[in-house]
Protein backbone atom coordinates (compact mmCIF):
# COMPACT_ATOMS: atom_id res chain seq x y z
CA UNK A 1 0.00 0.00 0.00
CA UNK A 2 2.83 2.30 0.86
CA UNK A 3 4.88 1.40 -1.74
CA UNK A 4 1.56 1.97 -4.09
CA UNK A 5 1.19 5.00 -3.00
CA UNK A 6 5.12 6.68 -3.24
CA UNK A 7 4.47 5.46 -6.48
CA UNK A 8 1.43 7.30 -6.93
CA UNK A 9 3.24 10.50 -5.92
CA UNK A 10 5.95 9.57 -8.61
CA UNK A 11 3.93 9.17 -11.22
CA UNK A 12 1.87 12.38 -10.21
CA UNK A 13 5.59 14.35 -9.88
CA UNK A 14 6.73 12.92 -13.32
CA UNK A 15 2.95 14.00 -14.81
CA UNK A 16 2.96 17.43 -13.10
CA UNK A 17 7.10 18.10 -14.75
CA UNK A 18 5.99 16.64 -18.02
CA UNK A 19 2.80 19.25 -18.11
CA UNK A 20 5.19 21.84 -16.97
CA UNK A 21 7.61 21.47 -19.96
CA UNK A 22 4.34 20.97 -22.45
CA UNK A 23 3.04 24.51 -21.17
CA UNK A 24 6.60 26.08 -20.84
CA UNK A 25 8.25 24.96 -24.48
CA UNK A 26 6.23 27.38 -26.42
CA UNK A 27 6.82 30.22 -23.87
CA UNK A 28 10.60 29.52 -24.04
CA UNK A 29 10.83 29.03 -27.64
CA UNK A 30 9.44 32.83 -27.53
CA UNK A 31 11.63 33.65 -25.26
CA UNK A 32 14.46 32.30 -27.50
CA UNK A 33 12.87 33.92 -30.92
CA UNK A 34 12.96 37.03 -28.96
CA UNK A 35 16.62 36.59 -27.93
CA UNK A 36 17.63 36.18 -31.45
CA UNK A 37 15.66 39.18 -32.87
CA UNK A 38 17.34 41.24 -30.43
CA UNK A 39 20.57 39.89 -31.53
CA UNK A 40 19.82 40.25 -34.97
CA UNK A 41 18.63 44.06 -34.28
CA UNK A 42 22.38 44.83 -32.36
CA UNK A 43 24.42 43.26 -35.64
CA UNK A 44 21.78 45.51 -37.84
CA UNK A 45 23.03 48.59 -36.05
CA UNK A 46 26.14 48.09 -36.11
CA UNK A 47 25.67 47.30 -39.82
CA UNK A 48 26.44 43.45 -39.77
CA UNK A 49 23.63 42.62 -42.21
CA UNK A 50 24.70 39.15 -42.98
CA UNK A 51 25.28 38.33 -39.13
CA UNK A 52 21.97 40.16 -38.23
CA UNK A 53 20.30 37.90 -41.15
CA UNK A 54 21.37 34.64 -39.61
CA UNK A 55 20.28 36.09 -36.69
CA UNK A 56 16.89 36.91 -37.34
CA UNK A 57 16.38 33.48 -39.17
CA UNK A 58 17.45 31.95 -36.17
CA UNK A 59 14.70 33.57 -34.14
CA UNK A 60 12.05 32.32 -36.98
CA UNK A 61 13.30 28.88 -36.71
CA UNK A 62 12.57 28.94 -32.84
CA UNK A 63 8.86 30.79 -33.94
CA UNK A 64 7.62 30.93 -37.34
CA UNK A 65 4.75 32.93 -36.01
CA UNK A 66 7.04 35.64 -34.73
CA UNK A 67 6.46 38.37 -37.62
CA UNK A 68 8.90 41.53 -36.34
CA UNK A 69 11.92 38.72 -37.01
CA UNK A 70 10.74 38.69 -40.64
CA UNK A 71 10.39 42.22 -41.11
CA UNK A 72 13.19 42.88 -39.84
CA UNK A 73 15.13 40.49 -42.07
CA UNK A 74 13.47 42.13 -44.82
CA UNK A 75 15.35 45.38 -43.85
CA UNK A 76 18.11 43.86 -43.72
CA UNK A 77 17.93 42.25 -47.05
CA UNK A 78 17.19 45.44 -48.45
CA UNK A 79 20.51 46.98 -47.01
CA UNK A 80 22.20 44.51 -48.82
CA UNK A 81 20.21 45.17 -51.80
CA UNK A 82 18.91 41.83 -52.13
CA UNK A 83 15.36 43.08 -53.28
CA UNK A 84 14.17 39.57 -54.59
CA UNK A 85 14.81 38.13 -51.36
CA UNK A 86 13.23 41.10 -48.98
CA UNK A 87 10.15 40.39 -51.15
CA UNK A 88 10.18 37.23 -50.43
CA UNK A 89 10.39 37.44 -46.74
CA UNK A 90 8.03 40.68 -46.56
CA UNK A 91 5.41 37.98 -48.28
CA UNK A 92 6.18 35.12 -45.71
CA UNK A 93 5.46 37.91 -42.75
CA UNK A 94 2.14 38.51 -44.44
CA UNK A 95 1.09 35.26 -44.66
CA UNK A 96 1.65 35.03 -41.19
CA UNK A 97 -0.55 38.60 -40.34
CA UNK A 98 -2.29 39.84 -43.51
CA UNK A 99 -2.81 43.38 -41.65
CA UNK A 100 0.78 44.10 -40.74
CA UNK A 101 1.58 47.54 -41.91
CA UNK A 102 5.67 47.20 -41.68
CA UNK A 103 5.98 44.33 -44.04
CA UNK A 104 3.43 45.73 -46.79
CA UNK A 105 5.93 49.42 -46.48
CA UNK A 106 8.81 47.36 -47.00
CA UNK A 107 7.07 45.17 -49.87
CA UNK A 108 6.46 49.11 -51.30
CA UNK A 109 9.85 50.05 -50.88
CA UNK A 110 11.50 46.57 -52.20
CA UNK A 111 9.24 46.67 -55.47
CA UNK A 112 10.41 50.35 -55.97
CA UNK A 113 14.17 50.26 -55.46
CA UNK A 114 13.83 47.16 -58.45
CA UNK A 115 11.66 49.86 -60.32
CA UNK A 116 9.04 47.57 -60.52
CA UNK A 117 6.58 50.75 -59.59
CA UNK A 118 3.12 48.50 -61.23
CA UNK A 119 4.26 45.92 -57.82
CA UNK A 120 4.89 48.95 -55.56
CA UNK A 121 1.72 50.54 -56.41
CA UNK A 122 -0.44 47.31 -55.70
CA UNK A 123 1.36 47.19 -52.61
CA UNK A 124 0.48 50.80 -51.58
CA UNK A 125 -2.98 50.18 -52.50
CA UNK A 126 -3.33 47.22 -50.18
CA UNK A 127 -1.91 49.11 -47.56
CA UNK A 128 -4.17 52.06 -47.86
CA UNK A 129 -6.70 49.44 -48.23
CA UNK A 130 -6.15 47.84 -44.79
CA UNK A 131 -5.54 51.36 -43.33
CA UNK A 132 -7.67 53.91 -45.23
CA UNK A 133 -7.51 56.78 -42.18
CA UNK A 134 -3.72 57.31 -42.90
CA UNK A 135 -3.03 59.95 -45.57
CA UNK A 136 0.50 58.61 -45.14
CA UNK A 137 -0.70 55.79 -47.44
CA UNK A 138 -2.55 57.41 -49.96
CA UNK A 139 -0.32 59.49 -50.71
CA UNK A 140 2.44 56.29 -51.03
CA UNK A 141 -0.22 55.18 -53.29
CA UNK A 142 0.52 57.93 -55.28
CA UNK A 143 3.86 58.99 -55.47
CA UNK A 144 3.98 54.69 -56.69
CA UNK A 145 1.38 55.47 -59.23
CA UNK A 146 3.54 58.33 -60.66
CA UNK A 147 6.54 56.76 -60.75
CA UNK A 148 4.62 54.27 -62.65
CA UNK A 149 3.65 57.07 -64.70
CA UNK A 150 -0.32 56.93 -63.81
CA UNK A 151 -0.50 60.66 -63.19
CA UNK A 152 -4.72 60.47 -63.56
CA UNK A 153 -5.02 57.69 -61.48
CA UNK A 154 -2.27 59.59 -59.03
CA UNK A 155 -4.32 62.48 -58.72
CA UNK A 156 -7.22 60.87 -57.09
CA UNK A 157 -5.03 58.90 -54.20
CA UNK A 158 -3.85 62.35 -53.46
CA UNK A 159 -7.50 63.52 -53.34
CA UNK A 160 -7.93 60.97 -50.95
CA UNK A 161 -4.89 62.03 -48.57
CA UNK A 162 -6.42 65.45 -48.92
CA UNK A 163 -9.65 64.53 -47.81
CA UNK A 164 -7.90 63.77 -44.42
CA UNK A 165 -5.65 66.45 -44.33
CA UNK A 166 -6.31 69.37 -46.26
CA UNK A 167 -3.13 70.91 -46.07
CA UNK A 168 -1.14 68.43 -46.44
CA UNK A 169 2.05 70.26 -48.16
CA UNK A 170 3.19 66.61 -49.45
CA UNK A 171 0.22 65.49 -51.22
CA UNK A 172 -0.73 69.00 -52.33
CA UNK A 173 3.09 69.19 -53.89
CA UNK A 174 2.58 65.93 -55.80
CA UNK A 175 -0.92 66.66 -56.61
CA UNK A 176 0.86 69.85 -58.20
CA UNK A 177 3.36 67.76 -60.35
CA UNK A 178 0.53 65.86 -61.31
CA UNK A 179 -1.85 68.14 -63.13
CA UNK A 180 1.64 69.73 -64.53
CA UNK A 181 1.69 66.50 -66.24
CA UNK A 182 -1.31 66.11 -67.28
CA UNK A 183 -1.20 69.62 -69.08
CA UNK A 184 -2.92 71.80 -66.70
CA UNK A 185 0.25 74.19 -65.06
CA UNK A 186 -2.11 76.91 -64.52
CA UNK A 187 -3.95 74.75 -62.04
CA UNK A 188 -0.64 73.22 -60.73
CA UNK A 189 0.12 76.73 -60.30
CA UNK A 190 -2.82 78.03 -58.02
CA UNK A 191 -1.69 74.35 -56.06
CA UNK A 192 1.95 75.17 -55.38
CA UNK A 193 0.66 78.87 -54.42
CA UNK A 194 -1.43 77.12 -51.63
CA UNK A 195 1.46 75.30 -50.37
CA UNK A 196 3.41 78.40 -49.97
CA UNK A 197 0.72 80.26 -48.63
CA UNK A 198 0.95 77.34 -45.40
CA UNK A 199 4.73 77.00 -45.92
CA UNK A 200 6.91 80.02 -46.96
CA UNK A 201 9.92 78.19 -47.27
CA UNK A 202 8.91 74.65 -48.81
CA UNK A 203 11.47 74.52 -51.35
CA UNK A 204 9.65 71.90 -53.46
CA UNK A 205 7.50 74.20 -53.79
CA UNK A 206 9.36 77.45 -54.86
CA UNK A 207 11.42 75.45 -57.16
CA UNK A 208 8.64 73.59 -59.32
CA UNK A 209 6.82 77.40 -59.12
CA UNK A 210 9.85 78.57 -60.69
CA UNK A 211 9.69 76.23 -63.59
CA UNK A 212 6.05 76.87 -64.28
CA UNK A 213 7.24 80.38 -64.65
CA UNK A 214 10.10 79.31 -66.43
CA UNK A 215 8.22 77.47 -69.00
CA UNK A 216 6.01 80.00 -69.73
CA UNK A 217 8.96 82.16 -70.11
CA UNK A 218 8.48 84.25 -67.30
CA UNK A 219 11.98 84.39 -66.96
CA UNK A 220 12.13 87.14 -63.78
CA UNK A 221 9.71 85.61 -61.86
CA UNK A 222 11.51 82.17 -62.31
CA UNK A 223 14.96 83.54 -61.48
CA UNK A 224 13.39 84.91 -58.23
CA UNK A 225 11.90 82.03 -57.23
CA UNK A 226 14.98 79.56 -57.53
CA UNK A 227 16.85 82.54 -56.04
CA UNK A 228 14.75 81.55 -52.94
CA UNK A 229 14.75 78.61 -53.33
CA UNK A 230 18.42 78.43 -52.72
CA UNK A 231 18.43 80.57 -49.83
CA UNK A 232 16.01 78.01 -47.94
CA UNK A 233 18.47 75.00 -48.90
CA UNK A 234 22.17 76.23 -49.93
CA UNK A 235 23.61 72.78 -50.87
CA UNK A 236 20.37 72.25 -53.31
CA UNK A 237 21.80 71.81 -56.62
CA UNK A 238 18.74 71.74 -58.74
CA UNK A 239 17.47 75.37 -58.14
CA UNK A 240 21.21 76.57 -59.14
CA UNK A 241 20.90 74.26 -61.93
CA UNK A 242 17.81 75.89 -62.98
CA UNK A 243 18.94 79.72 -61.91
CA UNK A 244 21.73 79.02 -65.22
CA UNK A 245 18.93 77.38 -67.81
CA UNK A 246 16.68 80.64 -66.98
CA UNK A 247 19.81 82.70 -67.45
CA UNK A 248 20.93 81.14 -70.39
CA UNK A 249 16.77 81.16 -71.85
CA UNK A 250 17.85 85.02 -71.72
CA UNK A 251 20.82 85.13 -73.28
CA UNK A 252 22.62 86.19 -69.66
CA UNK A 253 25.36 83.97 -70.48
CA UNK A 254 28.10 85.46 -68.18
CA UNK A 255 25.72 85.14 -65.04
CA UNK A 256 24.58 81.65 -66.16
CA UNK A 257 28.28 80.45 -66.46
CA UNK A 258 29.22 81.94 -63.00
CA UNK A 259 26.48 79.97 -61.58
CA UNK A 260 26.99 76.77 -63.34
CA UNK A 261 30.86 76.75 -62.77
CA UNK A 262 30.43 77.22 -59.36
CA UNK A 263 27.96 73.98 -59.14
CA UNK B 1 99.30 38.39 -17.73
CA UNK B 2 97.04 38.02 -14.49
CA UNK B 3 97.26 41.88 -14.68
CA UNK B 4 96.45 42.22 -18.18
CA UNK B 5 93.41 39.86 -17.96
CA UNK B 6 92.05 42.33 -15.01
CA UNK B 7 92.14 45.06 -17.20
CA UNK B 8 90.55 43.99 -20.65
CA UNK B 9 87.03 44.46 -19.84
CA UNK B 10 88.27 48.07 -19.25
CA UNK B 11 89.89 48.59 -22.61
CA UNK B 12 86.70 47.14 -24.09
CA UNK B 13 84.31 49.46 -22.51
CA UNK B 14 86.41 52.48 -23.17
CA UNK B 15 86.72 51.72 -27.07
CA UNK B 16 83.36 51.26 -27.06
CA UNK B 17 82.31 54.36 -25.33
CA UNK B 18 85.37 56.06 -27.07
CA UNK B 19 84.02 54.95 -30.64
CA UNK B 20 80.24 55.77 -29.71
CA UNK B 21 81.62 59.62 -29.00
CA UNK B 22 83.53 59.88 -32.03
CA UNK B 23 80.22 58.60 -33.85
CA UNK B 24 78.18 61.19 -32.36
CA UNK B 25 80.96 64.14 -32.77
CA UNK B 26 80.85 63.15 -36.61
CA UNK B 27 77.24 62.85 -36.97
CA UNK B 28 76.66 66.51 -35.35
CA UNK B 29 79.25 68.00 -37.02
CA UNK B 30 78.39 66.36 -40.72
CA UNK B 31 75.16 67.60 -39.60
CA UNK B 32 76.32 71.25 -38.78
CA UNK B 33 78.09 70.94 -42.30
CA UNK B 34 75.18 69.95 -44.75
CA UNK B 35 76.40 66.57 -45.26
CA UNK B 36 73.38 64.66 -43.60
CA UNK B 37 70.19 64.76 -41.20
CA UNK B 38 70.95 65.59 -37.44
CA UNK B 39 69.22 62.80 -35.12
CA UNK B 40 66.22 65.47 -34.62
CA UNK B 41 65.76 65.52 -38.17
CA UNK B 42 65.75 62.19 -38.73
CA UNK B 43 63.45 61.57 -36.11
CA UNK B 44 61.09 63.82 -37.24
CA UNK B 45 60.83 62.12 -40.54
CA UNK B 46 60.79 58.36 -39.22
CA UNK B 47 57.28 59.81 -37.40
CA UNK B 48 55.93 61.91 -39.92
CA UNK B 49 56.36 58.93 -42.34
CA UNK B 50 54.95 56.75 -39.50
CA UNK B 51 51.92 59.37 -39.51
CA UNK B 52 51.58 59.00 -43.48
CA UNK B 53 51.27 55.27 -43.07
CA UNK B 54 48.94 55.66 -40.32
CA UNK B 55 46.98 58.61 -42.03
CA UNK B 56 46.22 55.93 -44.91
CA UNK B 57 44.95 53.16 -43.17
CA UNK B 58 42.43 55.89 -41.96
CA UNK B 59 43.92 56.35 -38.42
CA UNK B 60 43.65 60.28 -38.98
CA UNK B 61 43.70 61.27 -34.60
CA UNK B 62 46.71 58.70 -34.19
CA UNK B 63 48.36 60.01 -36.86
CA UNK B 64 48.21 63.40 -36.21
CA UNK B 65 49.86 62.73 -33.42
CA UNK B 66 52.73 61.50 -34.86
CA UNK B 67 52.96 64.38 -37.44
CA UNK B 68 52.92 66.58 -33.40
CA UNK B 69 55.58 64.51 -32.67
CA UNK B 70 57.35 64.84 -35.91
CA UNK B 71 57.06 68.55 -35.62
CA UNK B 72 57.93 69.07 -31.85
CA UNK B 73 61.20 67.05 -33.48
CA UNK B 74 61.41 69.65 -36.22
CA UNK B 75 59.09 72.91 -36.88
CA UNK B 76 60.33 73.49 -40.07
CA UNK B 77 59.59 70.48 -41.51
CA UNK B 78 57.11 71.60 -44.19
CA UNK B 79 56.17 68.15 -45.39
CA UNK B 80 54.82 66.94 -41.92
CA UNK B 81 52.89 70.41 -41.91
CA UNK B 82 51.11 68.84 -45.02
CA UNK B 83 50.38 65.93 -43.53
CA UNK B 84 49.18 67.24 -40.82
CA UNK B 85 47.00 69.52 -42.40
CA UNK B 86 45.59 66.26 -44.38
CA UNK B 87 44.74 64.79 -41.07
CA UNK B 88 42.78 67.73 -39.79
CA UNK B 89 40.92 67.84 -42.75
CA UNK B 90 39.89 64.00 -42.77
CA UNK B 91 38.66 64.72 -38.89
CA UNK B 92 36.66 67.92 -40.15
CA UNK B 93 39.01 70.80 -38.41
CA UNK B 94 39.56 72.63 -41.18
CA UNK B 95 40.57 75.84 -39.46
CA UNK B 96 43.77 73.70 -38.12
CA UNK B 97 44.28 72.09 -41.15
CA UNK B 98 44.15 75.54 -43.09
CA UNK B 99 46.44 77.00 -40.07
CA UNK B 100 49.06 73.99 -40.98
CA UNK B 101 49.58 74.81 -44.40
CA UNK B 102 50.01 78.15 -43.62
CA UNK B 103 53.14 77.05 -41.06
CA UNK B 104 53.88 74.47 -44.13
CA UNK B 105 54.62 77.27 -46.48
CA UNK B 106 56.20 79.44 -43.98
CA UNK B 107 58.52 76.80 -43.42
CA UNK B 108 59.00 76.34 -47.30
CA UNK B 109 58.13 78.78 -49.64
CA UNK B 110 58.99 76.27 -52.76
CA UNK B 111 56.72 73.07 -51.47
CA UNK B 112 54.65 73.14 -54.21
CA UNK B 113 52.38 70.19 -52.50
CA UNK B 114 51.29 73.22 -49.78
CA UNK B 115 50.25 75.74 -51.99
CA UNK B 116 48.56 73.17 -53.60
CA UNK B 117 47.05 72.08 -50.36
CA UNK B 118 46.59 75.64 -49.08
CA UNK B 119 44.63 77.05 -52.45
CA UNK B 120 42.24 73.91 -52.55
CA UNK B 121 41.40 74.63 -48.80
CA UNK B 122 40.80 78.31 -49.16
CA UNK B 123 38.89 77.80 -52.22
CA UNK B 124 36.74 75.49 -49.94
CA UNK B 125 35.90 78.19 -47.91
CA UNK B 126 34.77 80.21 -50.31
CA UNK B 127 38.07 83.07 -50.02
CA UNK B 128 39.12 82.87 -53.70
CA UNK B 129 40.89 85.89 -53.64
CA UNK B 130 43.57 84.41 -51.38
CA UNK B 131 42.97 80.60 -52.90
CA UNK B 132 43.93 82.67 -56.44
CA UNK B 133 47.34 84.24 -54.30
CA UNK B 134 48.47 80.88 -53.32
CA UNK B 135 47.38 79.03 -56.97
CA UNK B 136 49.86 82.12 -58.52
CA UNK B 137 52.65 81.11 -56.04
CA UNK B 138 51.82 77.22 -56.79
CA UNK B 139 52.04 77.90 -60.46
CA UNK B 140 55.61 80.37 -60.64
CA UNK B 141 57.20 77.18 -58.59
CA UNK B 142 55.87 74.44 -60.57
CA UNK B 143 55.39 76.07 -64.05
CA UNK B 144 55.61 72.85 -66.50
CA UNK B 145 52.81 71.25 -64.43
CA UNK B 146 49.29 71.60 -66.42
CA UNK B 147 47.79 70.47 -63.09
CA UNK B 148 48.87 73.57 -61.61
CA UNK B 149 47.40 75.71 -64.31
CA UNK B 150 44.11 74.09 -64.38
CA UNK B 151 43.99 74.59 -60.40
CA UNK B 152 44.73 78.10 -60.87
CA UNK B 153 41.85 78.58 -63.85
CA UNK B 154 39.23 76.97 -61.69
CA UNK B 155 39.63 79.16 -58.95
CA UNK B 156 39.68 81.85 -61.27
CA UNK B 157 36.36 80.72 -63.02
CA UNK B 158 35.07 80.42 -59.18
CA UNK B 159 35.86 84.01 -58.85
CA UNK B 160 33.78 84.90 -61.68
CA UNK B 161 36.68 86.24 -63.41
CA UNK B 162 36.69 84.12 -66.68
CA UNK B 163 39.89 85.88 -68.94
CA UNK B 164 42.32 84.65 -66.08
CA UNK B 165 40.87 81.54 -66.24
CA UNK B 166 41.44 80.87 -69.68
CA UNK B 167 44.26 82.19 -70.05
CA UNK B 168 45.08 79.94 -67.58
CA UNK B 169 43.87 77.09 -69.74
CA UNK B 170 45.33 77.70 -72.56
CA UNK B 171 49.00 77.38 -70.57
CA UNK B 172 47.82 74.11 -69.37
CA UNK B 173 46.40 73.15 -72.99
CA UNK B 174 49.99 75.03 -74.13
CA UNK B 175 51.36 71.57 -72.13
CA UNK B 176 49.04 68.66 -73.31
CA UNK B 177 46.85 69.88 -76.37
CA UNK B 178 44.18 66.62 -75.26
CA UNK B 179 44.04 67.89 -71.60
CA UNK B 180 40.17 67.00 -71.53
CA UNK B 181 39.77 68.97 -68.17
CA UNK B 182 41.21 72.12 -69.08
CA UNK B 183 39.50 72.04 -72.67
CA UNK B 184 36.03 71.68 -70.81
CA UNK B 185 36.89 74.40 -68.59
CA UNK B 186 37.96 76.50 -71.50
CA UNK B 187 34.46 75.62 -73.47
CA UNK B 188 32.66 77.10 -69.80
CA UNK B 189 34.56 80.57 -70.67
CA UNK B 190 33.72 80.29 -74.38
CA UNK B 191 30.46 79.95 -73.06
CA UNK B 192 30.99 82.87 -70.46
CA UNK B 193 31.79 84.95 -73.63
CA UNK B 194 28.24 83.76 -75.02
CA UNK B 195 30.48 81.85 -78.15
CA UNK B 196 28.59 79.32 -78.15
CA UNK B 197 30.58 77.80 -81.20
CA UNK B 198 33.75 77.75 -79.81
CA UNK B 199 32.35 76.22 -76.76
CA UNK B 200 30.85 73.21 -78.78
CA UNK B 201 33.79 72.58 -80.95
CA UNK B 202 35.92 72.29 -77.63
CA UNK B 203 33.15 70.42 -76.24
CA UNK B 204 33.19 67.67 -78.65
CA UNK B 205 36.82 67.99 -78.78
CA UNK B 206 36.48 66.73 -74.87
CA UNK B 207 34.03 64.06 -75.79
CA UNK B 208 36.08 62.65 -78.35
CA UNK B 209 38.73 62.14 -76.07
CA UNK B 210 36.29 60.98 -73.73
CA UNK B 211 32.72 60.25 -75.24
CA UNK B 212 31.45 59.36 -71.09
CA UNK B 213 32.98 62.94 -69.88
CA UNK B 214 29.45 63.97 -68.23
CA UNK B 215 29.95 67.59 -67.68
CA UNK B 216 31.08 68.11 -70.91
CA UNK B 217 27.64 66.03 -72.87
CA UNK B 218 25.77 68.76 -70.13
CA UNK B 219 27.84 71.67 -71.04
CA UNK B 220 27.11 70.84 -74.81
CA UNK B 221 23.53 70.53 -73.65
CA UNK B 222 23.54 73.85 -72.46
CA UNK B 223 25.44 75.94 -75.10
CA UNK B 224 22.51 74.02 -77.68
CA UNK B 225 20.14 75.34 -75.44
CA UNK B 226 21.39 78.45 -75.71
CA UNK B 227 21.38 78.72 -79.67
CA UNK B 228 17.37 77.23 -79.11
CA UNK B 229 17.77 73.87 -80.58
CA UNK B 230 16.34 72.16 -77.58
CA UNK B 231 16.05 68.74 -79.42
CA UNK B 232 19.98 68.47 -79.93
CA UNK B 233 19.95 69.78 -75.59
CA UNK B 234 18.09 66.96 -74.47
CA UNK B 235 20.37 64.40 -76.73
CA UNK B 236 23.58 65.58 -75.32
CA UNK B 237 21.89 65.40 -72.12
CA UNK B 238 20.55 62.14 -72.74
CA UNK B 239 24.05 61.05 -73.23
CA UNK B 240 25.36 62.84 -69.96
CA UNK B 241 22.85 60.80 -68.49
CA UNK B 242 24.40 57.25 -69.87
CA UNK B 243 27.53 57.80 -67.83
CA UNK B 244 25.24 58.70 -64.51
CA UNK B 245 21.68 58.55 -64.26
CA UNK B 246 21.38 60.75 -61.36
CA UNK B 247 23.79 63.49 -62.69
CA UNK B 248 21.75 66.44 -61.36
CA UNK B 249 22.75 68.95 -63.83
CA UNK B 250 21.99 66.65 -66.81
CA UNK B 251 18.32 65.85 -65.36
CA UNK B 252 17.78 69.76 -64.62
CA UNK B 253 19.05 70.69 -67.96
CA UNK B 254 16.71 68.22 -69.83
CA UNK B 255 13.71 68.85 -67.53
CA UNK B 256 13.54 72.32 -68.79
CA UNK B 257 14.57 71.62 -72.52
CA UNK B 258 11.31 69.33 -72.26
CA UNK B 259 9.22 71.85 -70.84
CA UNK B 260 10.69 73.82 -73.59
CA UNK B 261 9.42 71.73 -75.97
CA UNK B 262 6.06 71.33 -74.28
CA UNK B 263 6.73 67.76 -73.65
CA UNK B 264 5.14 68.37 -69.76
CA UNK B 265 4.76 64.85 -68.98
CA UNK B 266 8.13 63.86 -69.88
CA UNK B 267 9.65 66.79 -68.00
CA UNK B 268 7.20 65.89 -64.59
CA UNK B 269 8.83 61.91 -64.64
CA UNK B 270 12.51 63.60 -64.08
CA UNK B 271 10.88 66.20 -61.55
CA UNK B 272 9.62 63.25 -59.62
CA UNK B 273 12.72 61.16 -59.69
CA UNK B 274 14.86 64.48 -58.94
Amino acid sequence: MVLYRKMNMKSAAMLSALFLIILLYPVCLGEEADYYDWKGLKAYDAKNYSDSIAWFDKSIEMDPGYIDARIHKGRAQRALKDYNGSIDTYMAALQVDRLKRDAWSGLIESYAALNNYSQAAEAARSLREIEPARKENWLAEGNMLQMEGDYQEALESYEGALRIDPQYKEALYRKAVSLLALGRPEEAEGILDQILKIDARYKLAINGMGLIHLAQGEYGEASELFENASQVDPAWSQPKCNMAISLIEQQRMDEAMKIYAAI
Amino acid sequence: MRSLSAILPFIFIGAVAGGLCLEALCSSGAAASGFGPSPWQEAARYMDRLGAKLSSAGEHAAALECFNESLEQNSSYADAWVHRAGSEKALKNYNASRASLQKAVEADRRNAAAWSALADALSMEGDYENASAAAAELVRIDAKNKACWLKKGNIEQMRGNFSAAEADYNRAIDIDPKYKDALYRKALCALHDNDTDQALELLDLVLTLDPKYKQASTAKGLALQAQGEYEGAVKSFDKALETDARWTPALAGKMNALLALGRDREAADILIRL
